[in-house]
């Protein structure tokens, strides 16, 4: 479980995010999603320790994010954060090694699922299959906790269902899966939950289902909605 | 530990290279011109000693501002591992680095004045070994130094360019004053004595472990802050 607790990032001259209050239960699927600037990505980073709240408190199953928790919680970023000198199956051994919860077999599938190849040096392959390695090397462990960043940026439109396989194909069900992303339409199927953070703070929270029949239309529909007010 | 040195060796490698290189081709420039002893081992120890406390000093600011430039802080701080296991990775490394690189151009010299004159003005390879061991643990005092600065700028923007500066005034007023308290307590320490015969005339030469081992102990309180600030560092 996350609870977030009148959560406040202050950056010189602005509030990346501004008074955030939300509980998320464990087994869903989240999706996060806002246009460029919103504070996703500060928010991520809040909850898995890269960043320290200025205000307010984050506890991820209980504790503050730390030490601790990096054990529990898998965090993909949205950025290239790769050693390009490594070889991509020297890195995905090297990346498990640090692991209790790695799963062979999960990585195995993944491998096959978003055509790893591992012969290359991670500085070998395209924009695209370095954000599949990330992937990878995230959904390969049993975490408690999935946090993407932009998972689909970079990928091509045809191979995003693949991304889309991949995920749904990592998780039992237990597991709080975080997916932010500006790209809704595609991927909103999978939501359970939705949040649509504006400006630092939270315009919608609540469950995809609900949404859509209270809207009577998509959650792409109702992000259009909200962000073109 | 293991699985963190492993990946900084190979992250490091063009810089051993490098080092290695520079340190090797010189003695086997001055080897090829068939220079004498008297002449060779002068020069080489010249030019291979000078980049030693450059190193030193720079590799830690290198080694760290390349994880922060690559965004591999990312996957390095998303790793369940403390940060001492993060700075003791990397400074093992040029410990490391440093400690071979010296060995080599000490003894290559060695070797060769000991093959062509057949002594060495009573240099024995003892004495060479705790010429090395006092070297390479010199340039460990000043790697602290250069790490504790880099990471102490990383934790706030404002401090950047002025934390180098006050590490040093810190630096300059822990040497003058806290030093010399810390003496008293290891003046009980064993000494390194070394024996050295210069052409014809003995010389010997203690070297005052009270100021190496209080030195030492700052060097691993510079650590043991930095690896507690690198775990409050934001990304």
């Amino acid at each position: 479980m996350i609870e977030i607790k009148n959560l406040r990032k202050q950056f010189p001259g602005t509030d990346a995010i501004d008074g955030v209050t939300l509980n998320i239960p464990d087994g869903v699927v989240v999706g996060l999603a806002g246009p460029n600037g919103s504070g996703k990505t500060t928010l991520l980073k809040l909850i898995f320790g890269f960043l320290r709240p200025s205000y307010g408190k984050v506890l991820v199953d209980g504790e503050k994010p730390g030490f601790w928790t990096k054990s529990i919680v898998a965090y993909t970023p949205e950025i290239d954060t790769l050693y390009h000198w490594m070889g991509v199956r020297e890195i995905i051994d090297w990346y498990a090694s640090f692991f209790e919860d790695w799963n062979n077999t999960k990585e195995k599938a993944l491998i096959k699922i978003l055509n790893i190849e591992e012969w290359k040096k991670v500085g070998e392959l395209s924009k695209g299959f370095r954000t599949r390695l990330k992937l990878l090397l995230s959904l390969s462990r049993d975490a408690k906790i999935f946090l993407l960043d932009e998972p689909l940026m970079g990928i091509d439109p045809s191979s995003r269902e693949k991304i889309e396989k991949a995920i749904l194909g990592s998780i039992s069900g237990k597991e709080i899966v975080i997916f932010s992303t500006h790209i809704v339409k595609e991927v909103e199927k999978i939501f359970d939950k939705v949040i649509f953070l504006k400006k630092g703070e939270i315009a919608i929270y609540d469950d995809a289902d609900t949404l859509r029949e209270k809207y009577g239309k998509g959650i792409e529909e109702i992000f259009k909605e909200v962000f073109n007010d | 530990m293991i699985k963190l040195l492993y990946k900084e060796f190979q992250d490091d490698r063009n810089w051993i290279i490098g080092l290695f290189s520079f340190g090797i081709g010189i003695n086997i420039i001055l080897l090829l011109t068939k220079a004498r002893p008297i002449i060779m081992v002068p020069v080489s120890l010249s030019f291979t000693f000078q980049p030693v406390f450059l190193y030193a000093f720079l590799k830690p600011f290198f080694m760290f501002k390349d994880e922060w430039n690559r965004n591999t802080i990312y996957t390095l701080l998303s790793l369940p591992v403390k940060g001492y296991e993060i700075i003791l990775s990397k400074v093992v490394v040029i410990m490391a680095e440093l400690f071979v690189y010296l060995l080599v151009i000490m003894v290559i010299p060695y070797l060769f004045t000991l093959a062509k004159m057949g002594t060495i003005y009573g240099v024995t390879f003892a004495e060479l070994m705790k010429i090395w061991i006092y070297t390479s643990f010199v340039t460990i005092m000043v790697i602290p130094f250069s790490t504790f600065s880099y990471i102490t700028g990383r934790l706030s923007p404002k401090l950047k360019g002025l934390t180098t500066f006050f590490v040093f005034i810190g630096t300059g007023i822990i040497f003058r004053f806290v030093l010399p308290l810390l003496n008293g307590i290891f003046r009980t320490v064993p000494k390194l004595r070394i024996s050295i015969e210069m052409i014809g005339n003995y010389e010997s030469h203690t070297i005052p472990m009270a100021w190496f081992y209080s030195t030492l102990l700052f060097g691993a309180i510079l650590l043991w802050a930095s690896s507690k600030i690198i775990e409050k560092v934001e990304v």
